[in-house]
């Protein structure tokens, strides 16, 4: 039985949760007057063939051969109402809801639902332990050594994510106008996801891919208490999550030695939050509205003091000595908003806000001095930032339907960061609406940011200070970068009769990075959608289509000491520091088709709906030094960047036996094909230009491409 | 194999349990369910409006209306309607040739649901600002949840285009298979987060649901810290991990440095070569800078995000 199946199996605890909900709804509805009651079952057979990739083409859900089936039930008087529904019953995506109370009075939920994120199946490792925190192999070191040059002796295992979600929701309306609101979710999170890590002394050496287990427990709680009665609102809220890895560390055994290293996991935490948000009505049609919240994350993590190293064939222990041997993170995040809105006149509106959040960062400083004689110590660095942001709008109605809204927008953006510790952005916004004819409505905007950021010279925590004060006075981080953008709107939302509606809409960005030399310079984005549904009679048939083309340009510097940095005054040709550039292309389109036809009213309906995606993506790379043997400037480029192509098709025939009873026959087709310059013609392992760097991977995201046929019929009951 | 297909048998025999489960339940629960009736049609309207009323009658408006005038209740007075001009401008309609305001088609909702604390910052919302009104979305004739006049996705699809598009690509958020909803992370009655996102800031919302990334590190990467959404995208991607860009390009738009971060990784560097660059082929930069999100790595192993 394979390891999917046997959780499957193991998965009878779903029917906890479902006997709970059941066990907590009967006794509650039976003591509801007798009015109303109903629900339904469904079955549904499925065959599914699958060729290639069954992971991507499961990857949030699972479609396999098998029997699925749904349950509704549902009781209502004039107060009770209760609703159970539950979704593809055991299977990875199974859900059970309850929702129910008494209108006015309370509401409360239960639920359980399982999302699946399956990334590649059958990925190899030479290590076993797979999905453990302890990854080993027998035998003699692996440098200069493959494994095997058959990597079907390798150990496979899957990479998959399961997600648990169960929890409970009560809302208390019993002293209207107070509420209370109180929930708690739990998600456990299980399954391997790809890691990577590199063994060897420099980051030229080697790369390590691994499996890492994923264990996690969340638990959220959270409980809120509010005034609500128009024109007050006032609340007060508490969240408090904890998060819970089952391994703090992935243990391997390196690869130049039988000792193992250790690769740092996502750390426990807990973390805590108190909102107040409020309301008010004012004179003049205007509003008054705040938000204020403070919240503490806090983890605390033993750290270790020495890792492995490769000094060739050998292995190597870097240690240090720590200031403290525990880190303690604490980030402490402070919030507040006033939204000041105003309808003083009828054809005036309008809106004033202003924000405050601030990150701060009391983690421990943890100061490493090396115990290798010689070198500086040096300490991580906390980060954190302040952002100030206000502006408003006003919204002008016009003679014949015609409403203007200009806007602006400042943001200034603190940061604890050496380059560009302070940016401000002023964003200048006009939108325009014209609704002067009942069957159309025009929309138009137009978007002006401009970011001025102060650089600095960036010091850094360790490493070569004159490589930093030679290269990073070209280097302008495009998040915080001194930028101008561009940003045009337009739509029309066309009805010329009831059973016809169209919408046509076209988006044009284009940002420019002023001062950047080495980095991303310029980003542009078309976007053009359309959408269409018509109803003619027995026939609706709905479509759409849309466009999305992107261009990036980037400029960059290969060079190898601080003296070759500037990419400004290179002359020298054939010394191997060079610049060179991309111009990143990305093509997108989708567009979709259905039609639902209803053959003999109220007794036979086909549906078809019929999806395209295609993506097409390149790389146009400029050296202008050091082409690599066999190449030139026009064979370097990437044809294939992420590109795919994916069909879906999907018909049903739906016959309404009576009343009470539906069944559907039905057909889906899907089909995907992918290609991607970094994944085509995969290897599980390979060298770099000597043997004494060998890379091993895992297949993670391998041979995505897939086909599938899938039949399926349902039988639905009603009651 | 006879194994699997005892397996299998089992599969089976558990569903159909829990069916005859839910229909017993049923029994106990109901006895003989009586019809579902709608008592909110007042017969003149149902004469004319047979559609409208047959909707309404199934709605969720109709149960809380039970027993009183369902109709008038949100269009209003019918008297000059029913005698005088059988007209949309002489009731409360919530067409679009109606002739209301989105402010009156808005205050005619808000009469019962003002109070209501999940419209508390309607008047905050850019949807309000678009001109947007309750029936934009909602319709007092639906029986789907919340009174929406389509599915969410579909809804929200229907104004926000890109959005579809966005959705349906290889790398996605699951709202296609129906496991994520827009108002997980959005709240269409407004609020105070930018995008109308529930939360404080875009970290705080995504953290929700990845706890794991919420450190708080030893060695931290600050635009991992500061937004999400500077590497990534919330809503769908043509790369892996909703990525902006794919690697190594979104890396090197901030590392450039001697040696490897500088390099350009071309065709030259394909698994089809002798010697694949590791920076270009498979998850690229991730293959040895895994920890891009926070490391508690030791020393110089940590701080680079390689452990």
């Amino acid at each position: 039985m394979s390891r999917k199946n046997q959780r499957r199996w193991e998965m009878k605890k779903a029917y906890i949760p479902v006997t709970a909900m059941l066990a907590v709804l009967l006794p509650l509805a039976s003591y509801a007057d007798d009015k109303s009651a109903g629900g339904s079952i469904e079955v549904a057979p499925t065959l599914a063939d699958v060729s290639g990739s069954k992971a991507k083409f499961n990857e949030y859900r699972d479609i396999e051969d098998g029997l699925y089936g749904a349950v509704r039930l549902w009781k209502e008087t004039d107060t009770f109402f209760f609703n159970f529904q539950a979704d593809d019953i055991l299977y990875d995506t199974q859900s059970y809801r309850v929702h129910g109370g008494d209108y006015g009075r309370y509401k409360f939920n239960l639920f359980y639902d399982e999302i699946p994120h399956n990334l590649t199946y059958d990925a190899k490792t030479f290590y076993s332990g797979a999905g453990t925190a302890n990854l080993t192999y027998s035998g003699a070191n692996l440098v200069n050594v493959v494994p095997s040059t058959d990597t079907s002796t390798w150990n496979t295992f899957d990479y998959e994510v399961d997600r648990k979600n169960q929890g409970a929701g009560l809302r208390l309306d019993l002293l209207k106008p107070l509420y209370m609101d109180v929930s708690f979710k739990q998600e456990k999170r299980e399954g391997i996801k790809p890691a990577g890590l590199a063994p060897g002394t420099t980051g030229g050496s080697s790369a390590l891919e691994l499996p890492e287990p994923v264990d996690y427990v969340t638990d959220n709680l959270k409980a809120e208490i509010g005034y609500s009665l128009d024109p007050i609102f006032a609340s007060v809220s508490y969240l408090y999550s904890k998060f819970e890895n089952d391994n703090d560390n992935l243990f391997f055994r390196h690869t130049v030695s039988a000792n193992s290293d250790a690769f740092t996991l996502a750390p426990d935490n807990d973390y805590y939050k108190f909102a107040f948000k409020g309301g008010a009505k004012l004179p003049m049609s205007s509003t008054l509205n705040l938000n204020a919240g403070r919240s503490v994350a806090e983890t605390s993590v033993g750290l270790f003091s020495s890792f492995l190293d490769t000094n060739g064939a050998t292995t190597t222990t870097t240690s240090y000595v720590l200031s403290d041997s525990v880190f303690d993170g604490k980030v402490v995040t402070t919030n507040y908003d006033v939204i000041l809105t105003g309808n003083p006149l009828s054809f005036l509106h309008g809106k004033l806000f202003y924000k405050f959040y601030e990150k701060e960062n009391k983690s421990d400083e943890i100061t490493h001095t090396r115990v290798l004689a010689g070198l500086d110590p040096f300490h991580n660095h906390l980060f954190g930032y302040e952002k100030d942001t206000y502006g408003g709008e006003i919204g002008i109605k016009l003679p014949a339907n015609f409403t203007l809204t200009p806007s602006y927008k400042h943001v200034k953006t603190e940061r604890h960061r050496g380059d560009l510790p302070v940016s401000k952005d002023d964003i200048y916004g006009i939108a325009a609406r014209w609704s002067g004819l009942d069957f159309l409505t025009v929309r138009a905007g137009y978007e002006r940011l401009e970011r001025s950021s102060d650089w600095q010279q960036l010091t850094l925590v360790t490493g070569t200070q004159a490589t930093a004060n030679a290269i990073e006075p070209f280097i302008r981080r495009f998040d915080a970068a001194p930028l101008d953008q561009d940003t045009y709107k337009l739509s029309l939302d066309i009805s010329p009769t009831d059973n016809l509606g169209i919408g046509l809409g076209y988006q044009h960005k284009k940002s420019e990075y002023t001062d950047t030399i080495l980095g991303l310079r310029d980003d542009e984005t078309d976007i053009f959608d359309v959408s269409a549904d018509y109803t003619l009679g027995k026939v609706t048939l709905a479509g759409y289509f849309s466009y999305e083309k992107t261009d990036q340009f980037q400029f960059q510097r290969r060079f190898t000491s601080a003296a070759a940095a500037n990419p400004l005054t290179d002359t020298t040709v054939g010394d191997g520091h060079y610049n060179w550039q991309i111009n990143e292309e990305n093509i997108s389109y989708d567009y979709g088709l259905s039609a639902e036809v209803a053959l003999v009213p109220d007794k036979w309906r086909i549906k078809a709906q019929f999806d395209h995606v295609n993506s097409n993506g390149t790389l146009d790379f400029t050296l202008y030094e050091s082409i690599p043997t066999d190449f030139t400037n026009d064979t370097v480029d990437q044809a294939n960047w992420d590109d795919y192509r994916k069909d879906s098709l999907q018909l049903k025939a739906i016959y309404d036996i009576n009343k009470n009873l539906v069944s559907t026959f039905g057909y889906a087709y899907e089909k995907y094909k992918y290609s991607d310059a970094a994944l085509d013609n995969y290897r599980y392992f390979f060298s770099n230009t000597s043997l004494t760097a060998t890379n091993y991977l895992t297949g993670a995201y391998k041979d995505q491409s897939y086909e599938a046929n899938v039949f399926f019929a349902t039988m639905k009951y009603s009651f | 194999m006879q194994h699997a297909i005892l397996q299998r048998l089992r599969k089976y025999a558990r569903t159909v349990a829990l069916c005859v489960g839910a229909a017993g339940a049923l029994v106990v629960l109901g006895g003989t369910p009586a019809p579902a009736t709608g008592a909110g049609a007042p017969v003149p309207c149902a004469d004319c409006h047979d559609q409208a009323t047959a909707s309404f009658n199934s709605s969720y408006h109709a149960k809380a209306w039970k027993g009183a005038n369902g109709c008038q209740s949100c269009h209003g007075p019918t008297d000059q309607h029913l005698n005088k001009e059988q007209s949309k401008q002489t009731i409360i309609s919530f067409s679009k040739d109606g002739g209301r305001s989105a402010k009156e088609r808005a205050a005619q909702c808000l009469t019962c649901h003002g109070s209501s604390n999940h419209v508390a910052f309607w008047e905050t919302s850019k949807h309000k600002s678009a001109g947007m009104a309750c029936d934009s979305c909602h319709t007092g004739h639906s029986n789907l949840p919340k009174n929406l006049k389509k599915p969410q996705s579909e809804l929200c699809y229907s104004c926000h285009k890109d959005i579809r598009s966005q959705a349906n690509r290889q790398s996605h958020h699951p709202i296609r298979e129906g496991k994520v909803s827009c108002s997980d992370c959005h709240d269409p009655h407004g609020g105070f987060g930018n995008k109308m996102i529930k939360a404080d800031s875009v970290n705080e919302l995504c953290f929700k649901c990845h706890a794991d990334k919420r450190g708080p590190y030893m060695w931290e990467h600050p635009p991992v810290e500061e937004n999400c959404m500077i590497c990534h995208t919330a809503h769908g991607s043509n790369h892996t991990k909703l990525l902006t860009r794919k690697g190594p390009n979104l890396c090197q738009s901030c590392h450039d440095w001697t040696q490897h971060p500088g390099g350009p990784y071309t065709a030259a560097g394909n698994f089809t070569e002798p010697t694949p660059a590791k920076q270009m082929i498979a998850r690229n930069c991730l293959n040895c800078h895994n920890n891009v999100h926070g490391s508690n790595g030791p020393g110089v192993r940590g701080l680079r995000f390689v452990r």
